[in-house]
């Protein structure tokens, strides 16, 4: 089974602020790691690969320090890892990374699976992985919490409010992984230093046939017009005084709110 | 049909409550762009829903009647959906912000190269130019960040989050118009559904103590433990104690976990952020306990304990 499977290098959600001049977002570049969900949905594409000696394509659209979450995703166990990077993809909407993301897949393909992650920690739409399915005109399916290989296609599991649908579809699919519904493999010493020394390709806008309208600032039908620090207006009422005060009233709040 | 359209999302268990409160949230828009609100929906037996969509305010219902079609099978709905909104003149749609709404007008919005934001909690309408503007705001960053959204272009898609509007009262006249679309086969194959009982036992929950990542020092979860046995309460966490072992996968609250429901939440060590904070539905009682006094949970909470855990859990405790 030929698997494709994209991955988003993001900041670190807590160490996020917001310039109140520039309405800019401060981010520690230092401060990044794969998205969390990529990563189970990399153990499931583990799992398929294994299952039927298949192989295991990782993309991931960013600057150059997504590197590091595609050397971590070979050190895991994918076998090729590109780099989609050009000036012309910044900007991008969820329309134009899922144009650009497709157009990579597209030069290594046809792929039977395409895994995503359920949504990115930063931007958090969850819209890239169906998009790049509408492009391929494949089926998709979200929240997929189990996947096997069976009677030619898959069997999947799918998370719903009170359990999970069971589903069979037919190959070449998208399925789009949450966060925590399998451990994921984690990379040892060896197999991460090795990974280091890969010497993994950089696609560019030139390689890939895309519309330059379509991708970038041009093609973005969604814009950010501000960025500003949250405030709800709300503030907890503070219970103070001795520690024994506090559990006292702590005591009462939930005597209250069981009755 | 000009105006803004309302998806009405039909799941396993039937129409999604949210629809109310979606219906509230295109009011603010029509309040202000005098449109007209029409309801769209897709699935089998549509029409039986004629009833439950018919709130006040909606000039319409429109249902696209699709037999023996699971609301699974987005590489289907999508196709018809996208016909009906494309020939609909809609300014807006609003959808629900839940995983198979959000996939299903991914799809939609790929399909017909239409703009779409996500996770909107409320939207700011002008009129410019004779044209509506709706200008969307979402949380973004875990807690701390807003983010303002503008869409380029109509028919415009917008998720939301409708926590915060109170649900449109039934008992509206809307004119329904029933479409009977050709369908293609899915790729997709429904062969049942498996309940899952474990999540369920939070879920309905009570009281329920939660742990953060402050919680991972020294006994503090320990004592957590404890304390919730003392009062009768369950056990959750946040997506960092899941992540790094300190409790199953089932317990962690949030976005990516379970969604609680209890009347009283006690949160220890937990900062707050909105992964978080979204896994909390209900309106229960909140009690957050951090040594950190800006911690984004005090604007969540109901009280507010500036403290260390350890020492209030051990008075707790006695």
């Amino acid at each position: 089974m030929k698997i494709a499977i994209c991955i988003k290098h993001v900041p670190t959600a807590e160490n996020v602020e917001v310039n109140e001049e520039t309405h800019q977002l401060i981010r520690d570049t230092a401060e990044s790691d794969t998205n969390p969900c990529d990563l189970n949905a990399l153990e499931f594409a583990l799992q398929l690969k294994n299952a039927t000696d298949g192989t295991i394509d990782v993309f991931s659209m960013g600057p150059e320090n997504a590197m590091a979450s595609l050397k971590k995703s070979l050190a895991i166990g994918a076998d090729n890892a590109y780099l989609l990077a050009d000036k012309r993809f910044a900007g991008s909407d969820t329309l134009g990374t899922a144009r650009v993301l497709a157009a990579g897949i597209k030069t290594h393909g046809p792929y039977d699976v395409i895994f995503t992650g359920s949504e990115s920690s930063d931007g958090g739409t969850g819209q890239v992985g169906p998009m790049i399915a509408e492009i391929f005109g494949m089926p998709d399916v979200s929240e997929t919490v189990s996947v096997t290989a069976a009677d030619g296609g898959l069997d999947i599991k799918k998370r719903v409010e009170g359990g999970n649908m069971l589903l069979h579809v037919a190959t070449p699919v998208v399925l789009t992984v949450p966060f925590g519904c399998n451990e994921p493999t984690l990379p040892t010493l060896r197999s991460q230093r090795q990974a280091n020394k890969a010497d993994i390709p950089h696609v560019d806008d030139d390689a890939l046939a895309i519309d330059d309208k379509t991708i970038g600032m041009p093609g973005a039908l969604s814009i950010v017009t501000d960025v500003h620090s949250a405030s709800s207006g709300r503030q907890a009422e503070e219970i103070s005084g001795t520690f024994g005060e506090i559990a006292g009233r702590i005591g009462e709040l939930i005597e209250e709110g069981r009755a | 049909m000009a105006g803004i359209g309302v998806f009405a999302e039909i799941t396993a268990n039937g129409a999604d409550e949210a629809l109310g409160s979606l219906i509230t949230a295109a009011k603010t828009v029509t309040d202000v762009s005098g449109e007209e609100i029409t309801v769209i929906a897709a699935g089998p037996d549509i029409e039986k829903y004629k009833e439950a969509f018919s709130f006040q305010g909606v000039s319409k219902v429109v249902l696209c009647d699709l037999p023996g079609v699971s609301f699974v099978q987005t590489d289907v709905i999508a196709k018809d959906l996208a016909d009906v909104i494309e020939k609909s003149g809609f300014s807006a749609v609003l959808v629900p912000a839940t995983h198979t709404a959000r996939a299903l007008f991914a799809r939609i919005a790929m399909k017909l190269n239409i703009g779409m934001t996500a996770d909107c909690t409320s939207l700011r309408t002008e009129v410019v130019d004779g044209k509506t503007v709706i200008h969307q705001i979402k949380p973004s960053f875990g807690a701390q960040i807003m983010v303002d959204c503008d869409i380029i272009g109509q028919p415009q898609i917008i998720t939301m989050k409708t926590d915060d509007y109170e649900p449109a009262a039934l008992g509206g006249t809307p004119s329904v118009e029933v479409l009977r679309p050709e369908t293609s086969g899915s790729a997709i194959t429904v062969n049942g559904f498996e309940e899952i009982s474990s999540a369920n036992s939070l879920h309905d929950a009570k009281i329920v103590v939660c742990a953060g990542k402050g919680a991972m020092a020294d006994d503090n979860f320990q004592l957590i433990q404890q304390y919730a046995e003392k009062i009768g309460a369950a056990v959750a966490g946040t997506r960092p104690m899941a992540d790094n072992g300190w409790i199953p996968f089932s317990s962690q609250v949030g976005q990516s976990g379970t969604v609680i429901r209890p009347d009283v939440c006690i949160t220890f060590g937990v900062s707050g952020a909105i992964q978080f904070t979204e896994g909390i539905k209900g309106d229960p009682v909140i009690i957050a306990v951090n040594s950190d006094p800006h911690a984004a949970i005090f604007g969540f909470a109901d009280y507010a304990v500036v403290a260390d855990m350890h020492d209030v859990l051990t008075e707790l405790l006695k």
